[in-house]
């Protein structure tokens, strides 16, 4: 039995009356690719906020290899936290008053104290992993949203913790640089021996990558397996969307919402 | 009937009790985390030239015209009693006690203030904010405390320059408008105004810089909602930090006074 990585207990979470997790309970094993799908607004950036303690969820148990996320006192616990996982924003959420390569070496000049030409240097080999060379000195404002969304994975990766939790790292970029990065989080996996989560909504990709797929709808995780057991999965929430069709029990509960 | 007014009195002081309740808490922390290492002193020295160089020239400029007014207003009055002399030690003590550090926190308050808002604000909905939390950079400590100290600093040294300024403009209009006698001027401003009331007007100064960053932080810290929140808070960090300019205002002068400063 492969070490547990993050085990997620009972999560409970809502805004004012609107009920987001209704009860979520799932572990990711170490050096495991766990890819989460689900329809938008199922609240799965809410849920990879929770995990990286950035959200309090309302009840429910959180553990990142041993590290109890939600009761996080003394300041060496929030920093030994951080240095084992981190978060990749969906919007990126780059400093947009530093240029590019400061926001990739931040981590390392602000709270490592390296000196800036050092961590530049290493900023413009993570840099180069995503195919950014030559960006270095533009501002944020200057990139495209794609090309923001790689800085911010640049500077994840910068940091290097064992896990990192990948918010939609290809909506919004070209089919090839979507295997770019798939390859690149498969290497992390295999050469570096990381833990990745990833939110995607690309099903393509998502069973290229994924080790282990868990489907959240509603509030809960309706369905967790392998690639291969999803695909011949009989739920039809499941089936709905990996096969991307407009009819079934997915947009039954938006009309009933809505109506 | 009654009771809805209770109501709304209620949570009008709630509210009340709760803003500065936050205002404490996050004050004490900005205040008490310039202490921790990294210190980040180069932040330090790029919120001064910010805050403090930017408003100089505006300062100035206000500064000459409002010392240039007083003797306008006052010269009149005085001339009835033949003191025309006298108006160097009424622009002197003004501008010194009241005006130079009023005028100075308010135009802080319009260019440093509102950009504290908005800025924070800014980096707030946008997430900014989460992402120095999750690099394990205390964002109270990277962001507000280094805009708060030299706030404090800057709005002193800008009352400095404003009552200076000042006082050539109020020897500008009486002696070369009104061609009031330069030595009587400048030997009744040294026999009237003194030391305290410059150090009276900077310790309002010191009171109006910390009051202005805390605040505009505050606003900022707590956006919420895009950019119309971002909007909201700027609004409301000039507002509140204007009025509570002016009640701090009597309430340092009251308590000054006290030990007759
Ligand atoms: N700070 C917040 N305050 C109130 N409601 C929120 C907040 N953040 C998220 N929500 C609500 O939680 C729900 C889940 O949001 P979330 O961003 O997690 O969706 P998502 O699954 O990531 O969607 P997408 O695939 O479009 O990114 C949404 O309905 C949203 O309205
Ligand atoms: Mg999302």
């Amino acid at each position: 039995m492969k070490e547990k990585a993050i085990v997620v207990e009972n999560l409970k979470k809502s805004f004012g009356k609107k009920e987001v997790h209704k009860g979520i309970t799932f572990t990711v094993y170490d050096r495991e690719v766990f890819v989460v799908m689900g329809p938008s607004g199922t609240g799965k950036s809410v849920l990879l906020k929770q995990i990286a303690g950035l959200i309090k969820p309302d009840s429910g148990k959180i553990t990142v290899y041993g590290i109890d996320v939600l009761n996080l006192k003394r300041e060496e616990e929030v920093e030994r936290f951080r240095e084992t996982l981190t978060y990749v924003f969906q919007s990126g959420a780059l400093f947009d008053s530093y240029p590019v390569w400061y926001n990739v070496a931040f981590y390392l000049i602000e709270k490592k104290g390296l000196k800036e030409k050092e961590a530049r240097e290493k900023a413009d080999y993570y840099l180069s992993l995503l195919g950014l060379s030559g960006t270095q000195d533009l501002y944020p404002s200057e990139l495209s949203g794609g090309m923001r969304k790689r800085v911010a994975v640049a500077r994840a990766l910068c940091m290097n913790p064992k896990c990192i939790l990948f918010d939609e790292p290809t909506s919004g970029l070209d089919p090839v640089m979507t295997a770019i990065l798939d390859r690149l989080i498969l290497k992390l996996r295999d050469d570096f021996n990381k833990t990745c989560v990833v939110v995607s909504h690309d099903v393509k990709s998502a069973f290229r990558i994924a080790d282990r797929i868990a489907i959240l709808f509603d509030g809960r995780i309706v369905e967790v397996g392998t690639p291969e057991e999803i695909k011949r999965s009989q739920n039809p929430i499941v089936k709905q969307f990996i096969n991307g069709e407009p009819e079934g029990p997915i947009t039954e509960l938006l009309e009933q919402r809505d109506g | 009937m009654l009771i809805s007014l209770l109501e709304k009195i209620g949570s009008y002081v709630i509210g009340f009790l709760e803003f500065w309740g936050r205002w404490f808490l996050l004050s004490l922390k900005a205040v008490s985390l310039a202490f921790k290492r990294p210190f980040r002193l180069k932040r330090y020295l790029y919120y001064f030239a910010t805050i403090g160089s930017d408003s100089l020239p505006v300062i100035a400029i206000t500064s000459l015209f409002t010392g240039g007014v007083i003797a306008l207003e006052t010269y009149s009055a005085f001339h009835r009693f033949n003191a025309e002399y006298m108006i160097g030690a009424v622009v002197a003590i003004s501008m010194a006690r009241e005006l130079s550090p009023v005028l100075s926190a308010l135009l802080v308050t319009a260019r440093s203030g509102s950009a504290m808002a908005a800025e924070i604000g800014t980096m707030r909905v946008t997430e900014q904010i989460d992402a120095l939390e999750m690099m394990a950079v205390n964002p109270i400590k990277f962001l507000i405390t280094p805009r708060l100290y030299t706030s404090v600093v800057s709005l002193v040294l800008l009352t400095i320059v404003s009552d200076i300024v000042g006082y050539i403009g109020g020897y500008l209009v009486s002696v070369h408008l009104f061609g009031v006698n330069k030595t009587l001027y400048l030997r009744y401003t040294q026999n009237l105004a003194e030391m305290s009331d410059v150090y009276h007007g900077l310790i309002k100064a010191a009171v109006f810089g910390f009051l202005i960053a805390s605040i505009s932080c505050l606003y900022g810290y707590y956006t919420r909602g895009g950019a119309k929140g971002v909007g909201e808070s700027t609004t409301k960090a000039v507002v509140s930090s204007s009025i509570a300019i002016l009640i701090f205002d009597y309430l340092i002068t009251y308590l000054l006074r006290l030990f007759n400063l």
